[in-house]
């Protein structure tokens, strides 16, 4: 039974549980874990990442600036660890990602840890190129001060735009002039990582930008984006992308109130979820459903369909909306519990099996000619 | 097997078929009335029983037979869980600088009303109506051009202390849709209008005096209705002029909201006689959507991207200063200045009407 831990403005967690084979009219469980509503919207959570490692790890980012770490204990509530406040981000920016990992997060700065990390566009409006960071090297100085949970504006200026700063490894370059000779616009707006090998170094990233687009970067493959995808996002520009469990599998959701299931392999919309009516601000996807929270305050459990193995095949079955959960508060973001599903024992095959061994066998003589 | 009833059809003479199934029908109605003046004449002496008739017989209609949607916030009481949570909610939201009276509760709040670009006479009139509902209400002339997307008009608006910008749009020379945002950063609503009958074409009509009207909101009973209704009670100043008698009821009935502007007058302590003043629209939703209007500039170019080198720490949330002596003697505090925002490059829908969502006949969505 998977289940989704969700974020919502007023600082609350609260866990959706999907159980397929319940057979009440609703299969969902809702429960609230962590109540933040009298701290009102300074403390409602921006991003929300887990870390499944021996014991379960929950990191929260505030409003406020605060970050906080959670544990779930044995009647499943949760346990703050550890809280500090990064002190520097100002009132309009905000916390624009967040990822655990097992060495659990640094004191100095703010919540990131030893691996990658998200870039994305800020509320001041610049327009950056995909990059990718050593958060490890970035880190190192820390009077440098690359604290990359806020973003950037600020009092130096490089003087060429296009050494890379400390610590990055790699920025992304943009794609070749239109027909007219004129620059294609950067207006990057979400980002994901695929990775189609184990080692950190090469990494697959698929940015969605404002104009509708998908660009799939490789890292060791130069630094223009090896695929781009045109129109996924219909309204308004692609909000999120999440990547989904099977291999060539992404979610994209857009400014209407669209969520996509797109095809990596040629980069068409191969089927898409119907009776949203907001925009879905966060996708979490497990290994048999996708969560999807989205400002009408609904947090929506979506079939995942298994694409077909030839690309551009008819899809039989099309994903739809299973169950919508509604909140009372806006959810901000939703992830994955991580827990892994035990294999349901199949008690059909057993009994079938009783029945052939009841039987008698069949003699020669039985036939009759 | 019952025997079949005589059927008129069966007659294949026109004119006699005809006086049959009149004949037929005549007496059916006759039975009908007898019945009926026979149960008034029962319930003249009887009230309970006229009472107890009505009580059963109610009809089923869409309103009544709504399906349950759990957005809507149960009659369950003001103590529920979910009332308790969206009560905290709304003491948050982009509205509740309003319901905090921070200020002279009389002082009108600034609306902003304009049009879209090339108005003609059917929308200038209707606007000037606008501007006689809203006490704090400004016309102004909507110009055309690349630098007055309705996002920078906000922007302006906001920074010069309005806190609503409504702008009416028309096509084919008819007023048919109004967008209503919330300054200075708030949620914008888009509504489609329909059926705008002004005052002069109101036969009866009374004279709108500039007295704070009273508010009447109907019927809102989903977190999107609240959230329509709240945005909606904000245009107006908390504090009504009762001696003005005028109240401007906004009902709500099938997702459909009706604006009615009314003069009361109590003739006797129970009796109260209505004239209707004042223009009269319907509204639909079609969306709700966060933040200010988007403005897209694609070909601006980028700056360079920089690092913020400051470690410093910012000074915490500066302690509560103690203002107990001047509350009680001005009751004008200074405005504090309203941060301006830029408009933002996307819109996000809170919540679109879509036809996929109207699933049945009986689903309402505020």
């Amino acid at each position: 039974m998977p289940r989704f831990l969700v974020g919502d403005e007023l600082g609350n967690i609260k866990s959706v549980g999907y159980n397929p084979a319940s057979q009440e009219e609703s299969k969902t469980t809702f429960k609230i874990l962590h109540d933040g509503t009298v701290t009102g919207r300074t403390k409602g959570i921006q991003k929300l990442a887990l870390n499944a490692g021996e014991k379960t790890l929950l990191s929260a980012a505030h409003a406020n600036g605060a970050v906080s770490i959670f544990s779930s204990n044995e009647d499943d509530q949760l346990e703050l660890l550890q809280e500090w406040k990064e002190t520097r981000i100002k009132s309009d920016q905000s916390f624009i990602g967040l990822a655990a990992s097992g060495s659990g997060v640094s004191h100095n700065l703010a919540a990131l840890p030893s691996r990658l990390c998200d870039w994305r566009l800020s509320h001041d409006k610049q327009t950056v190129e995909v990059s990718l960071w050593d958060t490890e090297r970035a880190f190192s100085r820390p009077s440098e001060s690359s604290a990359k949970g806020a973003p950037v504006n600020g009092s130096k200026k490089r003087k060429q735009s296009d050494t890379l700063f400390p610590g990055e490894v790699w920025r992304a370059k943009n794609v070749p002039n239109d027909f007219l000779g004129l620059r294609q616009p950067v207006h990057n707006t979400c980002l994901t990582y695929l990775s189609p090998s184990t080692s950190t170094s090469q990494q697959h990233l698929l940015a969605g930008t404002r104009l509708g687009d998908m660009r799939r970067y490789d890292t060791r493959a130069g630094r223009r984006p090896v695929a781009v995808f045109k129109g996924v996002g219909k309204v308004g520009g692609v909000k999120t992308v999440e990547k989904g469990f099977s291999e060539h599998e992404a979610f994209i959701s857009d400014n209407g109130s669209n969520v996509y299931a797109v095809d990596l392999r040629n980069g068409s919309i191969s089927y898409g979820y119907k009776g949203l009516s907001g925009t879905a601000i966060s996708l979490a996807a497990s290994p048999t459903y996708l969560a999807s929270a989205s400002i009408d305050r609904y947090i929506r459990i979506h079939s995942v369909v298994q694409l077909p193995d030839k690309v551009g095949q008819h899809l039989d079955k099309k994903g739809t909306v299973l169950e919508r959960v509604f909140m009372t508060t806006i959810p901000t973001a939703v992830v994955w519990d991580q827990e892994q599903d035990i294999a349901p024992v199949n008690e059909d095959e057993q009994g079938g099996e009783d029945v052939w061994e009841g039987m008698k066998n069949a003699e020669e003589g039985d036939e009759k000619a | 097997m019952a025997p079949a009833r005589f059927q008129p059809s069966s007659i294949k003479n026109k004119i006699k078929r005809e006086e049959v199934t009149r004949k037929l029908k005549k007496s059916k109605n006759q039975a009908k009335l007898q019945k009926r003046l026979d149960q008034a004449k029962v319930e003249a002496n009887d009230p309970a029983a006229k009472k107890k008739r009505i009580s059963e017989n109610v009809p089923r209609t869409l309103d009544n037979t709504r399906e349950a949607d759990p957005a809507m916030l149960s009659a369950a009481g003001p103590s529920s869980a979910q009332h308790v949570e969206f009560s905290n909610d709304i003491a948050s939201d982009p509205f509740a600088d309003y319901f905090n009276f921070t200020q002279d509760p009389t002082i009108p709040p600034k609306v902003l009303i304009t049009t879209s670009a090339k108005a003609s006479k059917g929308t200038y009139e209707f606007c000037d109506e606008l501007v006689g509902v809203f006490p704090g209400a400004e016309f102004i002339r909507r110009k055309k051009g690349k630098g007055f997307e309705m996002g920078r008009i906000a922007g302006w608006a906001a920074g010069r202390g309005y806190k609503h910008l409504l702008v009416v749009n028309e096509d084919m020379k008819k007023p048919n849709a109004i967008t209503l945002v919330y300054l200075p950063n708030g949620p914008m609503a888009y509504f489609k209008l329909t059926s705008i009958e002004l005052t002069k074409q109101i036969y009866g009509h009374a004279r709108a005096t500039p007295h704070n009207p009273e508010l009447v909101l109907n019927n809102f009973s989903t977190t999107l209705g609240h959230n329509v209704g709240r945005m909606f009670q904000t245009l107006f100043p908390p504090l009504p002029e009762f001696q003005g008698r005028q109240v401007v009821a906004l009902h709500n009935q099938r997702d459909f909201l009706f604006f009615r502007r009314h003069r009361y007058a109590f003739r006797s302590p129970e009796k109260v006689a209505l004239q209707e003043i004042g223009p009269r629209f319907t509204l639909k939703l079609r969306w709700v959507k966060r933040g200010l209007p988007a403005v897209q500039n694609f070909g601006a170019s980028p700056d360079a991207l920089e690092i913020s080198v400051g470690t410093e720490e910012l000074p915490g949330p500066p302690e509560e200063t103690p203002m107990p002596e001047q509350d009680e003697e001005s009751e004008m505090r200074p405005l504090e200045p309203v941060p301006v925002s830029n408009p933002p490059k996307d819109n996000e829908y809170i919540w679109r009407w879509k036809p996929e969502l109207e699933t049945t006949r009986k689903t309402f969505f505020l």
